[in-house]
């Protein structure tokens, strides 16, 4: 709106096509996470018995549309089927880990923002003090603790990646908390936890979106790489991790044992960076039409 | 006459930095009666907005008294503060980056009542229709955004935010600044309009002397953190005692294009941390003499309820002008 005069049709012609773009990106990303939350919903939670009882006759079947779309592993067992059947502990550790990791850095990144002082400082430290460990480190010690599992995983997995979420909405927060209109709040008399929710956060809703896609993403990787280690869900569960962990020692015989649980992670990982690439352009896009 | 409304004594704001300490104001004193309007002028840098600010208690004065309907308010904790501000109001610049972008009109405007817990829902809503009324917007602009509406429109809803709660002193700070000039004398007639309606108190603040010189009962101008010349907004733009004043004055253009006699102010304004000696404005000053460099001048009282910080007061009068003009 403020001074952005229309100058003919040359700035048009270069706004548009990448306005279609963040929207196609958008929208790819959506339908491809759609898929895998239906899929979740629908075999994901109650998986086909082919997942864990294997067939020895059918041992290492390669890929084929006549038979097992995805193949066979080591003792028989479809690996479309085990694929949905690691969905919920794939896609569930990371989506819980991301959503725990958001939640406490959403709020010690505001509390840090809007108290100067020794709660910005305690804050600060904290987050500088994790980030400087080597997370892996932090994971091996909980799990160790906790022992191995949905909830051990998620849970570590979410403190070990908060500090990044609240050094985002910090930065994010000290600037909105400068602008005019929050101040103008205070000086109405509205108290800092409603003027925090009402104002603040949602000018950071754009940001805690993108970063929700990509954390939920990282968290995916990470999960998968510690169940790869042998540090994640319990061996029986078919985690995606899990089932790379296990088409190691069949890689040479049978590379799709490899391929598909490799093709899953990258395809969910490309859809949750398309949502966050799509919401981060559209919230640049309104924020210029804002000014 | 009875105690000021707002009276703000020997008020200082030090900022520390990395270059040095700046200091944004230096001993101000000001004071604003009931139903009074006193326009507060200066450039830019000179602590316009820092005095607001810290009026309104959003920044603490490091030295100095701010009281209130005869109330200390200046350390008081921000719990409260929130009585004051009930009856304390303030209108930004930028009607742009004063609203909410996310909000729609009815809840910006219904934010200060809800917070003091003005009444009922329908109350409420009762008194949002009422201010769009009195700001001369249409009722259906409550469901709106701020996007929605122009410069002017937003300043409107700006006000009719600052007037809600019905307060005793609104500090509009330079509120047409920001808008087109056709639209300026609108929202000026607006603030006269309801000032003589609801009778309030004003202090506006300005960089521009005759705008200020249209609604200000009295003019206070401020150099570089400090009060140089107050009083009367007939007399100090009729006769201004201060040569920034009659810098100021001249640095407008007048309506028949003729102009006035030219007295440029020459450079910017000095660093708030390196001042300089003596009078603050002396490097600027056309009619600056030896005392001038070593010796800062005081606020001296002067006849006609004015006060002047100059050791020559009058001595730059816009006739003389053009002697001194570089």
């Amino acid at each position: 709106m403020s001074a952005r005069p229309a100058t003919g049709l040359l700035p048009r012609l270069r706004v548009w096509p990448r306005r279609a773009a963040s929207d196609a990106m958008l929208i790819a990303g959506l339908a491809m996470a759609g898929l895998l939350a239906v899929l979740t919903l629908l075999f994901g939670l109650n998986p086909p018995e082919s997942a864990y009882t294997g067939n020895l006759m059918s041992r290492f079947q390669s890929p084929s549309l006549g038979g097992h779309v995805f193949g066979t592993d080591q003792l028989g067992r479809s690996l479309g089927a085990r694929l949905a059947a690691g969905m919920p502990w794939s896609l569930g550790i990371a989506l819980v880990a991301a959503i725990i990791a958001l939640s406490i850095g959403t709020v010690m990144g505001l509390i840090a923002a809007w108290l100067p002082g020794w709660p910005r400082r305690v804050i600060r430290t904290v987050v500088d003090t994790v980030i400087a460990f080597p997370s892996l480190v932090i994971a091996v010690t909980v799990i160790a603790l906790l022992g191995r599992g949905f909830w051990p995983l998620a849970v570590t997995l979410g403190l070990a990646t908060w500090p990044i979420a609240a050094r985002v909405v910090y930065a994010e927060a000290m600037s909105i908390v400068k602008r005019d209109y929050v101040v103008a709040a205070v000086l109405a008399g509205v108290g800092p936890v409603k003027v925090l929710a009402t104002h603040v956060l949602p000018a950071l809703r754009p940001t805690l979106l993108t970063m929700f896609a990509f954390t939920f993403a990282d968290m995916l990787i990470a999960e998968s790489a510690l169940s790869f280690l042998g540090l994640g869900v319990p061996l029986s569960a078919p985690s995606w991790g899990n089932m790379l962990a296990e088409s190691r020692e069949h890689l040479v015989a049978a590379p799709w044992m490899m391929l598909v649980p490799a093709g899953a992670i990258v395809f969910a990982v490309v859809a949750l960076n398309l949502i966050g690439d799509g919401i981060a352009a559209s919230a640049r896009k309104r924020g210029r039409a804002i000014g | 006459m009875s105690a000021p409304l707002l009276e703000a004594r020997d008020l200082s704001v030090t900022f520390a930095t990395r270059r040095g300490n700046v200091h944004a104001l230096d001993g101000v004193s000001l004071s604003v009666a009931r139903g009074e309007t006193v326009g507060l002028v200066g450039e830019s840098g000179s602590g316009k907005s820092t005095l607001a600010m810290t009026l309104m208690c959003a920044t603490r004065p490091t030295g100095g008294t701010i009281h209130f309907d005869g109330r200390e308010i200046g350390h008081l904790p921000q719990r409260a503060l929130r009585a004051v501000r009930r009856r304390l109001q303030i209108i930004f610049q930028d009607p742009y980056a004063s609203l909410d972008p996310r909000m729609k009109v009815r809840r910006i405007i219904a934010e200060p009542l809800v917070a003091h817990r003005f009444g009922s829902r329908a109350e409420i809503a009762a008194r949002v229709r009422e201010l769009l009324e009195a700001v001369g917007l249409p009722p259906d602009a409550a469901d709106r955004l701020p996007s929605q509406f122009s410069g002017g429109q937003r300043q409107r809803i700006a006000i009719a935010r600052a007037i809600a709660l019905s307060p005793d002193l609104v500090i509009a700070d330079e509120p047409v600044s920001a808008l087109d000039v056709s639209i300026q004398a609108q929202i000026i007639n607006l603030l006269q309009d309801i000032q003589q309606r609801l009778g309030m108190a004003y202090l506006v603040i300005a960089h521009d002397l005759p705008l200020v010189h249209q609604i200000a009962d009295r003019i206070v101008v401020l150099y570089l953190g400090r009060v140089v010349e107050q009083g009367p907004a007939e007399q100090i733009t009729a006769r201004p005692l201060h040569p920034y004043t009659a810098g100021l004055l001249a640095a407008t253009p007048t309506v028949d294009g003729t102009g006035r006699e030219r007295l440029v102010l020459r450079g910017d304004p000095p660093s708030p941390i390196n001042r300089p000696s003596g009078c603050p404005f002396h490097p600027r000053c056309p009619a600056a003499q030896d005392r001038c460099r070593t010796e800062a001048p005081a606020l001296e009282p002067q006849p006609g309820g004015r006060a002047v910080a100059c050791h020559f007061p009058g001595s730059v009068a816009p006739p003389l002008a053009h002697l001194l003009d570089a």
